[in-house]
């Protein structure tokens, strides 16, 4: 479960910084890689650490790596669309994701029940004999 | 302002257009589609047949509708009465691809004789077309890709401060 949500919380922040890249430098998604601009490669690159972080946390609770790894190829796709079609709702679709994810897991994390310390039991001893007294004493001879 | 042009050939042919040049500009990086509209219009006595063309290197990202055209019969030059006019639909299919340059070219329309008319030669006239493509434009996001950008500020700031708040009264 921590894996998980510090990976959100990463992809979260990446995905932050992807969208002021997106405002303020706009143009640097333009040079291409393998006949893909950049828009693709840093978004799949925010989209990778989180599948990895929800791949090493699929022995815990299933539902937040299953939607993480779910999310991820639609995350891609949808920064890249909004990038080189210019259309801002794929972007508010980008960014509602890492929102979603950052609810449940903050959600979970609060209502997650902490394993207790175990409590050595108290120590009880059984009630003591009677005190012995000097006219219940019988000594043997 | 429509800038209509006349095209006299000898002394019994011309049509008329407007603009006579088309300058459009865009941002790299977005695909655009924009529509421009180009006035055909007939002023002399007799029904011609005109069809459009484009010529140069813009002439893959330009469509025009309708490419062939009739029109009837105008008043004849110097008339005050309204000459049949034909409004041709210019598409320009400009692709998020294309580098930042200026492309030109030309709309071509050629006057065709119309059988039973007096024309009996083809003229050709031209609108000039410059499509410049500028630089990428810094991107202005809507209220609302603001608004979100803003509820995942706070939604990254509250699960740190929930999280620590739950670890420290446990």
């Amino acid at each position: 479960m921590d894996k998980m949500f510090y990976g959100i919380w990463i992809y979260s922040m990446l995905c932050l910084v992807l969208v002021f890249l997106y405002g303020y430098y706009t143009e640097m998604f333009e040079s291409s890689f393998l006949n893909y601009n950049l828009s693709l490669w840093s978004a799949l690159l925010a989209n990778v650490i989180l599948a990895i972080f929800s791949i090493i946390s699929l022995k815990g609770p299933k539902i937040l790596p299953i939607l993480g790894l779910i999310l991820t190829p639609i995350s891609t796709y949808l920064f890249y669309a909004s990038w080189t079609q210019l259309n801002y709702i794929y972007l508010a679709g980008f960014i509602i994701i890492p929102v979603i994810l950052l609810t449940v897991a903050t959600v979970m994390k609060f209502y997650k029940k902490e394993p207790r310390h175990e409590v050595a039991p108290r120590r009880t001893y059984p009630a003591e004999p009677y005190p012995a007294t000097r006219e219940t004493v019988k000594t043997r001879y | 302002m429509v800038l209509v042009s006349i095209c006299l050939v000898s002394t019994v042919s011309a049509i008329g257009l407007g603009p006579l040049k088309l300058d459009i500009t865009v941002n790299k990086g977005k695909e655009t589609e924009l529509v421009e509209y180009i006035g055909v219009l007939n002023p002399e006595p007799n029904p011609i047949h005109v069809t459009a063309s484009v010529t140069g290197p813009i002439a893959e990202f330009i469509t025009v509708d309708p490419q062939e055209f009739d029109l009837p019969a105008g008043p004849g030059i110097g008339t005050g009465e309204p000459r049949p006019a034909q409004d041709v639909k210019v598409i320009f299919n400009i692709p998020r691809e294309l580098p930042a340059e200026r492309y030109t070219g030309e709309i071509v329309f050629t006057q065709r004789p119309v059988e039973g008319g007096v024309l009996g030669t083809a003229v050709q006239l031209g609108v000039k077309v410059n499509l410049n493509i500028g630089e990428i434009a810094k991107a202005e996001f809507p209220l609302y890709v603001t608004m979100m950008t803003i509820v995942l500020v706070i939604a990254l700031i509250a699960s740190i401060i929930v999280v620590n708040v739950r670890r420290f009264y446990g």
